[in-house]
């Protein structure tokens, strides 16, 4: 169209308003005319412009799927919703496991040794008590000029009980180490027996 | 009693299945209308048509109250759209079914006939910016001012592109023979 009046009220007439300007200006301008005419044709074809009709049941199958997804969002929402909170409170839970059992308590008394070790001890306290004093004695006749008192009795344990294995072997060993323990007491021997008497 | 939009989507929102109902029985033919046009296919119109109620229905939660809800409804349609035949150039072209799925109106004459044919043929071999201003207009009888935000044009381009839109389909119409030539009138500088 080169007539721009032409060219608005068409549209405008196409828009839905009324004719009258256009037929107006059909009187003078003959393009306007023959463009009216046109539309009016077009109008026409347009209403046998068949509408593309939905077919029997879409509507029901958006339904069916807005709920479906409906639900499955809100699921979703409530598993984003959830997942932290049971997340921290496994994580509370294995905090609270992890301090009462894990760390050690200082509050809580001491567990009491187990009697078989306690036992265990106080026989080789013993031992090693009666092993000292027979060594004084020994050393005490080794050398009768040397005033040897406060010698405590050997307490050796009965015959037949739980340490006899134990003393035989301790008596195996120092059998094992009688060559260097008696040079060690012939040396001291001479020793005593070369100081002078006011030494002694 | 009709529930307007805005009332509509607040009940949407709070998860009453009528009123998603409502809603969709409100708007589906409008978009499914217009994916046939623009998808001139049955099947995938149908798809998308489903798939745009789905978005709409994820996003209600954005669409501005103080606008009204079909230009929202028809642009997301448009996009989908778009998308969709996208999607489809990459695949091989799948039949059109176009003709099956349109109800005429009761036409009994044959040359009638044809040119309902015909004028619809014309519609779909429109440009796809073109098709989609000719159809919100003229079928789903939507103003500029919609048609522009739906499409998110400026009003004149819209204009512009449904002159353009009828001359094509006018021209095509009297190549045809299905309008009178005749009523041309020789202009004065003729």
């Amino acid at each position: 169209m080169t007539c721009r009046v032409c060219d608005e009220l068409i549209v405008a007439y196409m828009d839905g308003e009324s004719p009258d300007a256009l037929d107006a200006h059909a009187l003078i301008c003959p393009e306007s005319a023959r463009h009216r005419a046109d539309t009016d044709q077009l109008l026409a074809a347009l209403s046998l412009l068949p509408r593309p009709e939905p077919p029997v049941g879409l509507a029901q199958r958006i339904v069916h799927a807005v709920r479906k997804d409906f639900r499955q969002r809100n699921q979703a929402r409530q598993l984003r919703w959830m997942a932290p909170l049971v997340l921290t409170t496994v994580a509370g839970l294995f905090f609270t496991f992890g301090i009462v059992f894990l760390t050690p308590d200082i509050t809580r008394p001491a567990t009491p040794e187990p009697i078989a070790i306690q036992e265990g001890v106080n026989q080789a306290r013993d031992e090693v008590a009666s092993l000292t004093i027979r060594t004084a004695q020994e050393t005490a006749r080794l050398f009768p000029h040397v005033e040897v008192s406060n010698l405590v009795p050997p307490q050796m344990p009965e015959q037949g009980s739980p340490l006899q294995p134990f003393r035989e072997a301790g008596e195996i060993v120092s059998s094992g180490l009688q060559p260097l323990t008696d040079p060690a007491c012939r040396a001291m021997s001479l020793f005593f027996r070369d100081l002078p008497v006011d030494a002694r | 009693m009709s529930v307007d939009d805005a009332a509509l989507v607040r009940l949407c929102l709070l998860g009453n299945p009528d009123a998603i109902g409502i809603l969709v029985a409100r708007y589906h033919s409008d978009v499914f209308g217009m994916c046939v046009r623009l998808l001139r296919h049955q099947q995938d119109a149908e798809d998308v048509t489903q798939e745009v109620f789905l978005r709409v229905f994820r996003s209600l939660e954005r669409w501005d109250s103080t606008r009204p809800l079909r230009p929202w409804i028809v642009g997301i349609a448009i996009n989908r759209c778009r998308t969709w035949l996208g999607l489809r150039s990459r695949r091989p072209e799948t039949v059109d079914f176009l003709d099956e799925t349109l109800v005429a109106p009761n036409v009994n004459a044959n040359e009638t006939r044809e040119l309902s044919a015909e004028i619809q043929s014309a519609v779909q071999d429109l440009r796809e910016d073109y098709r989609t201003v000719f159809v919100l207009f003229h079928e789903q009888g939507q103003g500029y001012e919609d048609i522009a935000r739906a499409i998110d044009r400026p009003v004149g381009t819209v204009k512009t592109w449904l002159h353009r839109a009828r001359m094509e389909i006018l021209e095509r119409l009297k190549r045809r023979g299905l309008v009178e030539e005749e009523t041309r009138r020789p202009t004065s500088g003729e």
